[in-house]
């Protein structure tokens, strides 16, 4: 897998760029008309449809080439020596990554990310960043104030770093927040899956979790969202997991409850038509252009992008 | 008078009104809040100037320090910033017992007077040097890390080793008998790693493992006489948790070996190693007729990946054991326990014998054996004179204490912890009295009192020593840079055939 699948590095910068200063209307509608986004693109015009709540309808409207790793970037935990596929520790998209670990709430991640990546370059200001917040999040103010003292040096930084720290209550995350046995995985489907299994609701995790399967293409991932959707209040199955869901139904030809969920019916139309056509294709070449008429849904990501 | 000359009376007024004792005052009964936290301790009197900085706010702050040897010590600035120059610190402590500070605080043009606090100057020093690590903590990435070596007395630092690139780790250094003559490190690195082993100014480099070994040789003891250094060969794995513990290491096999520097020869025996057992941390007895160890039985499944293997590495505790050592036949004795995890419920880890050999300082820890990760390791004492096992009042804190070491006297400790933010780990002495008890610890002192407000380093591995031999820093790196290194030969319960001393291309 190579880094960057697009060598237009101008994309990513401008995305990264928006990325870091929350502009989430700008960053999408710049990347949604780019054809092709690199890995680092994907990731944090993921995390934009999160912030704007679309993540659930519209994470098909550009090319989710990487799949679950243009959500969630896998790389190997505690192994010395790993250069992982986006040379995560040997430049700026580790700190994103954290970022987006941070506002999900599992800040070991997002310290274990940020410090390793602070150790590869020293006073790095997002680091820093990102580690006053977490440590102030874990109620270790002494900490933090180092990382503030280091970011404040920075002209830039000065302010941020001085208003967080006096700003700081002495609340911490509560100490109950993640059992003291629950490992980190180096796969970020599972350590979803454990945020889920947690007692207190994670909404931004149960998204990830939901377009994390559907990137995956897991069918087992069902039944659990769906009960988890039901718990947390939704009345209807979110756009994409829908078509999921009948893409499910079709290919194992086993019914799926969806409890209370309901459906929408625009939705089984359009997917009953589109099964309909595929049938009636004759040859692969066919099949594809007959999908290419649905690019920019889920359908179209689960039978191309391999 | 012109305008030039007039400014500089009213500076000259206003500096011999700063070195003024404060006469009209009002007394506070608060106590100062200074950092760090140099009150009240016992200190030695080799030990570098103890400057720090007082934390409560104010427009002018008064020092003033009085030595029991008659000498006074007086400064005044606004920054609530004592500096000592070291020269003036050494006046003060020579020929003195205890040390007294004054401290004044003007606020809204008054003087307030802080109770006193005293320093009680031991009469016993400490060894003059400290080797220690430090490094930005990380789990995957190995940069900048380093060996150097402080002064005490003052604040110089030399450096005796540094990797100049990424995924270069030297660590595990240790001496004989407190003596930088003898001394050993780790070399960590795919091409060119191996043990780098310096004697009296002339360096081996060998590869830090023979024979039969799984692993390579990994935390390490010299023997008393500097004939011999006992290794534990252990295969760690870190674990990531998502809670706020972080992380965790702990091996997956562990066994001692024996390394015989003069001859070149690596050798174990069954009863050290083996797979029904962990063994690891070796540390010598004073006179080196005793090994003694660490051992857990190997019960839990490798790799610890689920909820239900965490349950078991939970129960793992490790034991203090020792065997004879007879050196000359590379023999080893029965081995007996010295301290049964089951009788404090803890894991006892990192043992260091005292060198008149009475105590036995170690971490205790509710399960494992990787001390600075276990936010509830401290610091315990065995008394062998007596058999009573007891946990230090004074040298713990509510975050881990780890890695330790003694001063030749035995009067001084060193040790590794969190103290100071719950995160970065930093080093801390204390006395130890002849009751077996410490009196309460400070952090190793810096030119610049606010030094720890902003380094993100964690120091690790403390080793004092007495001296500072001579590092030859060109011929060190030269044998650190050596793909080459001396394979040990395989000796009793090693060998295989073909191992013959021979120096091949490192393969570490």
């Amino acid at each position: 897998m190579y880094i960057n699948k697009n060598q237009d590095k101008n994309t990513e910068a401008v995305i990264k760029y928006r990325f870091s200063n929350g502009e989430w209307d700008k960053l999408l509608d710049y990347a949604i008309n780019k054809h092709e986004l690199s890995q680092t693109s994907a990731m944090c015009a993921n995390y934009a449809l999160y912030k704007k709540g679309h993540l659930l309808y519209r994470a098909f409207s550009f090319d989710q080439y990487f799949s679950a790793n243009g959500l969630l970037p896998e790389f190997k935990l505690g192994e010395k020596r790993e250069r992982s596929p986006l040379n995560f520790f040997y430049n700026r998209n580790a700190v994103l990554l954290a970022a987006i670990y941070y506002d999900m709430g599992l800040y070991s991640m997002s310290g274990k990310i940020a410090t390793d990546f602070l150790a590869h370059i020293e006073n790095q200001p997002q680091s820093l960043l990102l580690l006053t917040k977490l440590h102030l999040a874990r109620g270790e103010k002494e900490a933090a104030s180092k990382y503030a003292a280091i970011l404040g040096q920075n002209p830039i930084y000065k302010r941020k770093a001085e208003k967080l720290i006096a700003g700081a209550g002495e609340e911490g995350i509560p100490k109950n927040a993640i059992p003291d046995d629950m490992l980190l995985s180096p796969t970020p489907g599972k350590n979803l899956y454990l945020l889920l299994t947690l007692p207190w609701k994670n909404p931004m995790a149960l998204e990830y979790y939901i377009t994390y399967s559907l990137l995956q293409r897991d069918f087992n991932a069902i039944p659990f969202i769906i009960e988890k959707l039901t718990e947390y209040g939704y009345t209807k199955l979110p756009y994409d997991f829908e078509h999921f869901i009948d893409i499910a139904h079709t290919l194992t030809e086993k019914e799926i409850p969806t409890g209370a969920l309901k459906k929408d019916p625009k939705r089984q139309m359009q997917f009953s038509s589109f099964f309909q056509t595929m049938k009636g294709t004759r040859s692969k070449k066919e099949a594809e252009k007959t999908l290419g008429q649905y690019y920019g849904s889920y359908m179209y990501y689960f039978f191309i992008n391999k | 008078m012109n305008k030039h000359t007039f400014k500089i009376f009213i500076v000259c007024l206003l500096c011999l009104s700063c070195k003024k004792r404060p006469d009209v005052f009002v007394q506070v009964n608060a106590e100062i809040n200074i950092y760090p936290d140099y009150k009240d301790i016992t200190i030695p009197s080799n030990i570098a100037a103890l400057n720090f900085s007082v934390s409560d706010p104010a427009d002018y702050y008064y020092f003033s320090v009085s030595s029991s040897n008659g000498l006074v010590y007086n400064q005044g600035n606004g920054a609530g910033i004592l500096k000592i120059k070291n020269k003036e610190w050494k006046k003060l402590v020579a020929d003195s017992e205890k040390l007294i500070y004054d401290i004044y605080l003007k606020r809204n043009g008054k003087w307030l007077k802080y109770p006193p606090f005293e320093n009680i100057i031991a009469t016993e020093p400490i060894d003059s040097y400290i080797t220690y690590r430090y490094f930005r903590p990380s789990s995957q990435v190995i940069k900048d890390v380093g060996i150097y070596r402080r002064n005490i007395s003052n604040f110089d630092e030399q450096t005796i080793i540094k990797a100049n690139c990424e995924n270069l780790c030297f660590n595990c250094h240790v001496h004989a008998a407190n003596d930088s003559r003898y001394s050993m490190f780790h070399e960590r690195e795919q091409e060119m790693g191996g043990t780098i082993i310096s004697m009296n100014g002339k360096y081996r480099k060998i590869v830090p493992r023979t024979g039969e070994m799984k692993n390579f040789a990994t935390y390490a003891a010299w023997h008393p006489s500097g004939e011999y250094i006992a290794y534990s060969a252990n295969k760690v794995k870190q674990l990531m948790y998502a809670s706020p513990q972080l992380r965790d290491a702990y091996d997956t096999s562990s066994d001692l070996v024996i390394y015989n520097i003069e001859n070149n020869i690596m050798f174990s025996d069954s009863l050290i190693s083996g797979t029904k057992y962990l063994e690891t941390y070796p540390c010598w007895g004073p006179k080196g007729e005793y090994l003694y160890f660490c051992r857990a039985e190997n019960s839990f499944a490798d790799p610890v990946q689920t909820i239900t293997d965490i349950a078991m590495y939970k129960k793992l505790k490790y034991d203090l054991m020792r065997i004879r050592f007879h050196g000359k036949e590379h023999k080893f004795g029965l081995p007996e326990y010295v301290l049964k995890a089951d009788s404090i419920n803890k894991s006892i880890v990192l043992p260091r014998l005292s060198p008149d050999g009475r105590y036995i300082l170690f971490c205790a820890l509710d399960y494992g054996n990787f001390p600075i990760f276990h936010k509830e390791s401290d610091l315990w004492v065995l008394d062998l004179k007596n058999n009573k096992c007891y946990k230090l009042k004074e040298v713990n804190s509510d975050v881990a204490e780890g890695y330790h070491c003694w001063s030749k006297n035995g009067r001084w400790i060193v040790y590794s912890s969190k103290a100071i933010d719950g995160v970065h780990t930093t080093l801390w002495i204390a006395n130890f009295n002849m009751q077996g008890n410490t009196g309460k610890p400070f952090i190793l002192p810096q030119k610049d009192p606010l030094f720890y407000k902003s380094f993100i380093k964690s120091f690790t591995a403390p080793e004092l020593t007495f001296n500072n031999s001579f590092v030859d820093q060109k011929k060190l790196y030269e044998v650190c840079n050596d793909t080459n290194a001396i394979t040990p030969i395989a000796g009793n319960a090693l060998k295989t055939d073909g191992t013959t001393g021979a120096t091949v291309k490192s393969k570490y």
